[in-house]
């Protein structure tokens, strides 16, 4: 989690002081933040260690906690793959208030992407996925800082995967997918591996050194969905998952193990792999 | 030999040809996939009694063997 510069209790102080005399969190955070020159992410992870939650984060209240809530808000994630997958994580992620997001993708969107990726509609065909993202964001959660990086995931920068506590492994090549895997060992860093064909998707989370990945696809570097396509379902599905998992991870509830779930939802089975 | 065999996912389609096959104790796992008729580029993962197995593996009386597709897209 990135630290904050300013001194954290007198923020607090004055933010609290802000509460009472203006009787509204909104208002008290957009005043800490032009007064004290912090994002509005930081201010608000600030009103919630005090337990006072902006409205738009009041449903996540008894599920997260302020302390949850506060955690996500200083968490970062990186989102490889802004399709049918990442579309979906990086909606529920900022709704969730994961206060910084990554988003890495090379492509613009195009007519075969309507069926199923939540990012596309008729007026983004030929938009690139990056900037569809960075719109959607800006218009759910001003306080969720995101960056776009319009590339292939094997031309990032190292300097990209700085501070990231949790990767979202949303992309559809194998190679593709060892290659992150690579990359959450060399910084140590989890992935969330959710992957989709047909009916059927999985969901693992990869821990730096486990090779899961590497275990689970062997030799092949194709799958099923070369002949199964995607339907719409099946990516909101996993992607649900997976961003339950993420935020499992990021609140420090979550065990290390090597397990795939298997999802079938044309027979509704549910397998768990260990391996 | 009697083996319980579980396909997963589109690999079900193949669930007909194992009613038909007789397999001797000692029969590798790559080879219960060429007499089901399941290409073996098209699975990704085979466990034996809930374990990892390899395509060489021996199989034997009474083990489960379960074989998963790779799924890859996003």
């Amino acid at each position: 989690m990135p630290r904050i510069t300013k001194d954290e209790e007198h923020l607090s102080q004055v933010l609290a002081q802000l509460i009472e005399s203006t009787g509204e969190v909104e208002k008290a955070v957009a005043t800490l933040v032009a007064n004290q020159g912090i994002s509005k992410r930081v201010a608000e992870s600030l009103a919630c260690g005090l337990d006072f939650f902006p409205k738009r984060y009041e449903a996540n209240a008894g599920t997260l906690g302020s302390e949850g809530q506060k955690r996500l808000l200083r968490s970062k994630a990186l989102v490889a793959g802004l399709g049918g997958l990442g579309g979906h994580v990086v909606e529920q992620l900022v709704r969730c208030g994961v206060g910084e997001l990554v988003g890495v993708d090379a492509d613009q969107f195009d007519e075969t992407n309507l069926n199923r990726q939540l990012l596309s509609d008729l007026n983004s065909i030929g938009l690139g996925k990056t900037e569809a993202a960075r719109s959607r964001v800006a218009e759910i959660n001003d306080a969720v800082e995101f960056h776009p990086f319009a590339c292939k995931l094997e031309d990032l920068e190292d300097n990209v995967y700085d501070g990231v506590d949790l990767i979202f492994d949303c992309l559809d090549s194998i190679p593709s997918r060892l290659h992150l895997q690579d990359m959450g060992e060399r910084y140590d860093v989890p992935l969330v591996h959710g992957a989709i064909g047909g009916w059927y998707g999985q969901v693992a989370i990869v821990w730096p050194g486990s090779k899961l990945l590497s275990n689970i696809y062997g030799t092949r570097r194709e799958g099923i969905e070369k002949v199964l396509g995607n339907p719409p379902f099946t990516p909101a599905f996993i992607a649900t998952l997976m961003v339950s998992e993420g935020v499992k991870l990021l609140l420090g509830r979550k065990e290390k193990e090597n397990t795939v779930l298997f999802a079938d939802l044309l027979n509704n089975q549910w397998q768990y792999v260990t391996l | 030999m009697e083996l319980e065999i579980k396909l997963f996912a589109n690999l079900r389609k193949f669930n007909s040809q194992l009613d038909r096959i007789e397999l001797d104790d000692g029969t590798t796992v790559v080879e219960l996939l060429e007499r089901a008729g399941i290409p073996p580029s098209e699975v990704a993962i085979v466990l034996v009694d809930g374990r990892h197995a390899k395509l060489d593996q021996p199989l034997h009386d009474g083990e489960t063997v379960a074989v998963f597709p790779p799924i890859a897209g996003g």
